[in-house]
């Protein structure tokens, strides 16, 4: 049967070698830290719990020695390996958290005062300026620049698959750079909004959008399917299911499948993603500089994509009529992070117009943001097909 | 040592940014004339949109 009768200390060594705590390095309680500082997080200060629960936990998981869950074990791939072998490595878990999105998700805003599209645009501004950055700063290659870049679109699912099409061996790090900096909008942005604003500007009220039809709502996801199909193809995995998400959810025909899709589909892949992503920053790849230089270069993109958006919104201003005119800390929201972003508009809004509710006009160009970003990934997947 | 064509990259960069704008803004347009249309069908039929 293969089992051999070894002398008992022979048998003794062999069992104190398959233990964990004979290959402990300093590494493993570092990442243990790290693990922790994201469940700290996520259940202490209640930041994107529903990510950061099982990214926390993931990291934390896989940082003891010896544990089979993120390798291959007898020829066979370990049980978070699985999870991110089918879900991230085949793109699934992206498009199928793309579908969800879509069902949960209400365009009113953006198609009651569609020139906040543009503020969408404008946040992308640090998807390319940190691709330079990338390339001159830390000496990455074009595609590992891209993905890098793309990490200022506070977008995880569009972060997720533009580093796997592009540089499939930084997705660990890209995914938790994104996550981490969805889950930091409450902290990073208000003082890049603060900076960037007069007191006069913070406090301009905009007008009530007016009323949409539902069919409206139910024309948009065919008008942006055709357009988006037309001019950037390469994204259409992610925004054809999110577009379909949100024709099941518009047309009241479906309700069953619109309630699966943004209640328990959603909730499953985001567990399998969370696990997956956590179970990839192991401590032998992501204790060197390179992860932290991505850090540090995710930033600069999520602070450049959020002054983008302000800037936008102010040179817009220039070419409005008075009584048109948006509030700038409405910009910011052009980064996706939905709806985390928004209410950041609406509180710091709040902090010098108590009167001020600037929350359904910051989902316009938060949902537009999300275009963007898949917009934006679009075109760099392209540049390199 | 490898020279970066740093030229091409940025008018390539800045041709898909301005992408970027050129696709949301077709998509502004679109939803603009959506919304004309629309409106125009509903009010043809004597609804008023706030109803649905």
């Amino acid at each position: 049967m293969g089992t051999e009768i070894v002398a008992p200390a022979e048998m003794l060594s062999l069992i104190w070698q398959q233990m964990g705590i004979v290959h402990m390095t300093w590494r493993f309680p570092v990442m243990w830290v790290i693990g922790l500082f994201f469940l700290y997080l996520a259940i202490g200060r209640k930041c994107e719990p529903l990510l950061l629960v099982p990214i926390g936990f993931g990291i934390f998981l896989v940082n003891f020695p010896l544990v089979p869950l993120m390798g291959i074990t007898d020829g066979r791939l370990d049980i978070l390996r699985i999870f991110y072998h089918y879900g991230l490595e085949w793109e699934v878990i992206p498009c199928v958290i793309f579908l969800g999105l879509g069902a949960m998700t209400d365009f009113g805003p953006l198609i009651g005062n569609p020139k906040t599209l543009l503020v969408g645009a404008g946040a992308q501004l640090g998807v390319f300026i940190t691709f330079c950055g990338s390339i001159w700063l830390g000496g990455f290659t074009l595609k590992e620049a891209a993905s890098i870049g793309i990490i200022g679109g506070a977008d995880g699912p569009t972060t997720i698959y533009l580093t796997q099409k592009l540089a499939p061996h930084m997705l660990g790090m890209n995914a938790l750079a994104a996550y981490s900096y969805m889950a930091m909008v409450p902290i990073i942005q208000p003082p890049i909004m603060r900076l960037l604003t007069t007191n006069h500007e913070r406090r301009i009220r905009m007008e009530d959008t007016r009323d949409i039809s539902g069919l409206e709502k139910i024309i948009f996801p065919l008008i942006a399917v055709t357009i988006i199909s037309l001019l950037v193809p390469a994204v259409m995995p992610l925004m054809g299911m999110f577009m379909f998400g949100n024709l099941m959810r518009e047309s009241g025909a479906v309700a069953r499948l619109a309630d699966t899709a943004e209640n328990s589909l959603m909730n499953i892949v985001t567990i399998f993603l969370g696990l997956s992503v956590g179970a990839t920053m192991h401590a032998d790849t992501f204790l060197n500089p390179k992860p932290l230089l991505v850090f540090g270069l995710g930033l600069v993109a999520f602070a450049v994509g959020t002054a983008g958006g302000i800037w936008t919104v102010q040179l817009m201003n220039l070419f409005l009529r008075p009584e048109n005119r948006m509030n700038p800390l409405i910009g910011s929201a052009g980064v996706s992070a939905v709806p985390m972003a928004a209410r950041v508009s609406q509180n710091v809004g709040q902090e010098y117009d108590p009167g001020n509710y600037l929350l359904m006009h910051a989902m316009g160009p938060n949902l537009a943001g999300v275009i963007g970003t898949a917009t934006a990934a679009g075109m760099l997947i392209s540049m390199f097909s | 040592m490898e020279t970066i064509p740093w030229s091409n990259i940025l008018v390539g960069l800045l041709i898909r940014f301005a992408g970027v704008f050129l696709v949301l803004g077709l998509l502004q347009a679109g939803i603009r004339l959506s919304g004309a249309i629309t409106s125009k069908l509903l009010s043809a039929r004597g609804h008023n949109p706030s109803d649905h």
